[in-house]
């Protein structure tokens, strides 16, 4: 038992530590930290980055849009792929096999980049709100874990419904849907943390600056300030104009919105964790 | 056939649709793959670009860094496999054996941190603490005798399988542990309490109940590594060998992954990018076969 | 029952992807086709209207001083990956230009994936107005995809480019079809070249060893010896993120050798032809001294594992005695400016490049500087009136609109123009007011290096030496320093192969080789170590095919002379 807490305590620092070290430069002075050795405690306060992040209307428009697509991305594909997962968990279905296949293959097989921008123009989604939620509705790989756990039901489970006069579409969503709380759950969470990081999709199918994810913007921000190659051939200074003795520098605000970013899906979960109490499965079955 | 079909009408809404879906977003544009038997120029198009049928695939294959490649990428997956997989499982095991809430809490949410961290800011935490001008790993490591003087770690090839397989288990042990949780959350109560009535400790417990209940999920995830192997991300790789510059531990480093992305997209040779992916796609799935068909000789379950 | 349903699953599947395949093959197909045929259409159209009736005697619509009297708009896709650019208009200078030249510019975001957006346009037939890109295989193919307008019909009528760039360099941006497509950036006239990197040294503890002489390479080992000792905790020599200076000290083991001899170009000019880089025996030499350096610890352990931030804040904390860098021009005056607060004199000073003693010294050049600047500026098909966005562009890079660019625009920092050129400071500000406002943008993509050069240099010399901006240090560094030691790389440019040919994957191998050699060699713990790797790669670019590489450039080479001196 002191093994496992013992083993839990250093993973947790492990795994804190880059963390609460972001916390600490995101309120520590940015002229500061670039001299290096700011590790827990911010050493010059400041709340400049906070003021700049916040205060944006770029990154707020940013936050906006990946909220909504977090959404109401996770909630249809969270749905449609969960509903799919239940018919393809079925025995008798006429087809599971070729389904089954077709699915299985698009998950090595892809055409590329530069198709799936040309079938995107041809739907008419380019530099739309739905070009980051409609192309992602049904994940086979959450169809599968879905359906592995469907196929674990009794069948207890679904008789009683029936002898009591329901269709197949009540027992899914009256039965079904609500004793899968836990890998609802988890696979909402999994679908939501993708829909909230997910940056390259709208990299290449979105050029209008306001309807940009944050992730996005983020790594637009991270980009410009990378590579030195660059700054060989320019006579002026790439650095921005924030890096000027200023409370703000590039690396402080790349902290400051990766702490921005993070909370709010740290904060979700301990909604999510109540999904996961034991026997919610097997109370409904007693009865 | 049709027969059964209007009885299950229902299931057949709930699934066609769907299909109909992956149709169009992921076969229509499949299309790409011909690619990799052109020399395809983006200013021709497709039904410009000259065939040269398996000119990219000999050419991948005669590459005189080809084996190394393979042998690298192999030899990390396995490696993820062996100790990346079991990692979360075991995460999520111990944390249901923990009996204070709060603490069990704490460790989850911490656990998955890194998941969000971006492997940029990662990697470049993971560079500075590993650095020999005042790396705080050197500085600890000297302070306490360990080494008499600091250790130039991400030069050393013989360090950077053990460096990149533990970045990897650090990022996603947390996050991989929550399906196990989920799963682990679904075993019925009452088998454990009629174990032990018949005298199993916790710990044998485990083993009877806790794994057995939730095989089916380990299994799936497992075939579905295994048939993952060739496909490693090259992103933690570029950047943990600053971009390709550190060539010293090039010998160890240099995956497919990382291979296409300096020779064939930097260069825009775009055809042989594809072609690469196509082979990586062939073998890809010829292991899930190999796996699936293993996991159905087992007995326990399996993808089809 | 069980058997069949096997069987058939896997050919309904194959049927069914192979038909799929097939219509949307057809398809993209058609839709090239479609597009292929749009630029046709767009060009009699543009023709058209660089046709005389545009240049109406009143001055008409287009004029030579860049302002319109119809509002001017245009997209500008800058395909690069870390470019992220303020809004046109946000800033003071951009703004004046909007409100008192009639000009917008929408620029297109590269959201950190250029190169696909680009490859995506192009597939579509959806390219902006104008773009600005490297120079190479991808304008050469654009030029002959018909996508761009060609600029020989402009060039009288606007003829700043002409004056400040010089015939025979405008010869050298000519395509294979003899026409102009390409609008240089950063561009110079001879003699005036520019530089950036070269050696620099932390000042404060120069001066407290005594400032020794420090010009040969011997002299650079005495001294990195007696900050080791002395110093422990310093960095006795830095050399950029990835080591990325290792041609640098290359170019002090003989004359008129620069650092893309190393890195990119794979030869070294002996006489009038060019033979392959493993050739030269002051590549084994630079290996062997560095190997040296390394295995003493006289340069950062770090060397190839830092990245940019990590080595920049070595050298803002004044932690490097010695710095070798390529952008020393840039990173010198961060430096210093960090330090600036503690000590009156810069933390940095650039010093003359470090040499072999049997070396000239005033042939040591390592920076390879073109007057064609480093990447052009294009005007595709789907521009509605290529004429008057190239106007635009010619005025901005004449000293009037240089001037916005450098100095703001008039009322803000200046009222009036000096005699010379300069513009007249108006000290209004003071030095922490100024980095408040938001004056001149990161408007660089068509610029005039004359300007800086001659121009701007004199508008920073007037300030009082304490109350310069910091990055007049660049500015100083260049003049007494950079500047001389760049050598005009010119007749250089552009004599790569293109990446998907033969020799261009040659070229690759021998990159790969060569990057792999320095970094074992650096790393390798002995003499005679060192040799026995660079043997190795030797041979393996050899086997590679570096003869043929090289033949290509050197041919190209030939090329390009020929073209200049027409």
């Amino acid at each position: 038992m002191v093994f496992i807490y013992g083993s839990l305590v250093l993973l947790a620092f492990v795994t804190l530590y880059p963390f609460w070290n972001a916390l600490a430069i995101s309120f520590n002075a940015g002229f500061d930290t670039a001299k290096g050795g700011v590790t827990f405690w911010p050493r010059v306060f400041s709340l400049e980055n906070y003021k700049v992040v916040l205060q944006d209307q770029r990154l707020l428009d940013a936050f906006f849009v990946t909220a909504a697509r977090t959404a109401v991305g996770t909630a249809g594909t969270t749905f449609f792929t969960a509903m799919f997962a239940y018919a393809l968990s079925k025995r008798g279905l006429v087809g599971k096999k070729f389904y089954m296949i077709v699915c299985l293959i698009t998950m090595y097989f892809s055409g590329g980049l530069i198709p799936s921008y040309l079938l995107i123009r041809e739907l008419h989604l380019m530099n739309t709100f739905w070009v980051m939620v409609v192309p992602n509705l049904i994940s086979v790989w959450n169809m599968i874990i879905f359906r592995t756990f469907f196929l674990q039901l009794p069948d207890g489970l679904e008789e009683s419904a029936k002898i009591d006069g329901s269709n197949n579409f009540g027992i899914f969503f009256k039965i079904v849907l609500p004793v899968s709380g836990p890998v609802l759950a988890t696979l909402a969470l999994f679908t939501g943390v993708w829909h909230w990081n997910s940056w390259f999709d709208a990299s290449i199918y979105i050029t209008n600056q306001k309807l940009l994810p944050i992730q996005t913007l983020l790594s637009n921000i991270i980009n410009s300030n990378l590579t030195a190659d660059t700054a060989k051939f320019l006579k002026q200074t790439t650095v921005s104009m924030l890096d000027q003795q200023k409370a703000v520098t590039y690396k402080s605000l790349l902290m400051t919105t990766m702490v921005v970013s993070t909370i709010p899906i740290l904060a979700v979960y301990p909604f999510v964790q109540k999904y996961f109490a034991k026997g919610v499965l097997v109370g409904s079955l007693k009865e | 056939m049709w027969k059964r079909f209007a009885q299950q009408w229902e299931f057949q809404v709930m699934a066609i649709p769907a299909i109909i879906f992956i149709i169009v977003f992921s076969y229509i544009p499949m299309w790409g793959f011909l690619m990799a038997f052109q020399n395809y120029d983006i200013f021709r198009g497709f039904a410009n670009s000259s065939w040269v049928g398996m000119k990219h695939f000999d050419m991948f294959f005669g590459a005189p860094e080809f084996w190394q490649i393979m042998r690298n990428t192999i030899v990390i997956s396995l490696l993820k496999l062996l100790i990346g997989f079991p990692a979360p499982i075991i995460l999520a095991l111990m944390l249901n054996e923990v009996r204070n809430r709060v603490f069990k809490r704490f460790v989850q949410t911490v656990s998955y941190i890194p998941h969000f961290i971006s492997l940029v800011v990662a990697t470049g935490l993971l560079i500075s603490l590993l650095a020999v001008d005042h790396g705080n790993f050197n500085d600890l490591m000297l302070k306490w005798n360990l080494i008499e003087e600091p250790v130039n770690w991400l030069s050393t090839p013989s360090y950077f399988w053990t460096i990149l397989v533990s970045l990897g288990v650090w990022k996603e042990i947390g996050f991989g542990a929550i399906v196990y949780l989920a799963a682990i959350a679904g075993v019925d109560p009452h088998l454990y309490e009629a174990a032990q009535i018949d005298g199993a400790g916790r710990f044998k417990q485990v083993f009877a109940i806790t794994l057995p209940c939730i095989a089916p999920i380990i299994i799936i995830f497992l075939i579905l590594s295994v048939s993952n192997i060739l496909n490693i991300g090259f992103e933690e790789i570029l950047l943990l060998t600053n971009r390709g510059a550190n060539a010293v531990v090039k010998d160890v480093s240099e995956v497919i992954d990382t291979y296409v992305y300096r020779v064939g997209i930097q260069n825009q040779r775009y055809s042989y990018a594809v072609a690469v992916g196509v082979f990586k796609s062939v073998v890809s799935v010829m292991l899930l076969v190999i796996a699936n068909a293993a996991a159905r000789k087992f007995g326990k379950s399996s993808l089809w | 029952m069980q058997k069949v349903k096997l069987k058939s699953p896997i050919l309904w599947v194959a049927l069914i992807l192979l038909m799929v395949t097939v219509l949307a093959g057809c398809n993209s197909g058609k839709e090239n086709k479609v597009s292929e045929s749009k630029p046709a259409a767009t060009t009699p159209a543009s023709s058209s209207q660089a046709g005389p009736s545009q240049s109406s005697p009143d001055n008409g619509p287009v004029s030579t001083d860049g302002s319109f009297k119809e509002p001017l708009e245009m997209s500008w896709f800058v395909v690069y990956d870390w470019v992220t650019i303020t809004p046109w208009g946000e800033d003071l200078s951009t703004k004046w230009i909007k409100d008192n030249k009639n000009v917008q510019i929408n620029w297109v975001a590269a959201n950190g994936a250029a190169e696909q957006n680009f490859n995506n346009m192009v597939v579509s037939n959806s390219l902006p107005d104008v773009l600005t890109m490297d120079r190479g295989a991808n304008i050469e193919k654009l030029v002959n995809a018909n996508m761009l307008a060609p600029l020989d019909p402009y060039l009288d009528k606007y003829p700043n480019l002409k004056k400040w760039l010089g015939d025979d360099a405008l010869n050298m941006l000519r395509s294979a079809d003899g026409k102009l497509y390409q609008f240089p950036n950063w561009y110079t006239g001879a003699g005036e070249l520019g530089g950036n990197g070269g050696w620099m040294i932390q000042t404060k503890v120069y001066k407290e060893l005594g400032s020794p002489k420090l010009e040969t390479f011997e002299d650079l080992e005495q001294y990195l010896k007696l900050i080791k000792e002395k110093y422990p905790d310093m960095v006795p020599l830095d050399v950029q993120e990835k080591f990325t200076s290792f041609p640098i000290i290359y170019s002090g083991f003989g004359e008129n050798k620069t650092f893309a001899n190393v890195d990119k170009f794979f030869f070294f000019q002996d006489g009038d032809k060019l033979r392959p880089i493993f050739d030269d025996p002051a590549l084994k030499k630079a290996l062997l001294y560095a190997s040296q350096l390394f295995r003493n610890k006289l340069i950062t352990q770090d060397a190839f594992t830092q990245t940019y931030d990590q080595y920049m804040e070595k050298v803002k904390a004044g932690k490097a005695a010695v710095v070798v860098s390529a952008d020393a021009f840039n990173q010198g005056a961060e430096g210093s400016k960090a330090g600036r607060l503690v000590d009156t004199e810069p933390l940095y000073k650039a010093i003359w490049p470090i040499h072999d003693p049997g070396v000239d010294a005033s042939k040591v050049k390592p920076d390879p500087k073109y007057r064609t600047g480093w990447n052009s500026t294009v005007i595709t098909k789907n521009a509605k009136d290529p004429e008057k966005l190239f106007a635009f562009m010619d005025w901005f890079t004449s000293p009037d609109g240089q001037r916005i660019r450098f100095d703001g625009p008039p009322g803000v920092l200046w009222d009036e123009i000096g005699a010379d050129g300069v513009v007249i400071q108006n000290n209004k500000y003071t030095e922490e007011e100024k980095s408040n406002l938001k004056l001149t943008s990161d408007f660089n993509w068509v610029a005039n290096g004359n300007y800086f050069g001659e121009i701007d240099i004199k508008t920073k010399m007037k300030i009082d030496e304490k109350a310069r901006p910091w990055d007049a240090w660049s500015t100083l560094a260049q003049k007494e320093v950079y500047g001389k030691t760049s050598f005009d790389a010119t007749q250089f440019e552009g004599i790569f192969p293109a990446p998907d040919t033969d020799e261009g994957i040659a070229d690759q191998r021998v990159k790969d080789i060569m990057s792999e050699l320095i970094a074992k060699a650096v790393f390798a713990k002995s003499d005679e170590a060192v040799e026995q790797l660079y043997e190795k790669a030797k041979a393996d670019a050899i086997e590679a095919g570096i003869g043929k590489v090289v033949a290509f450039k050197e041919a190209k080479w030939k090329e390009n002379l020929a073209k200049m001196n027409k």
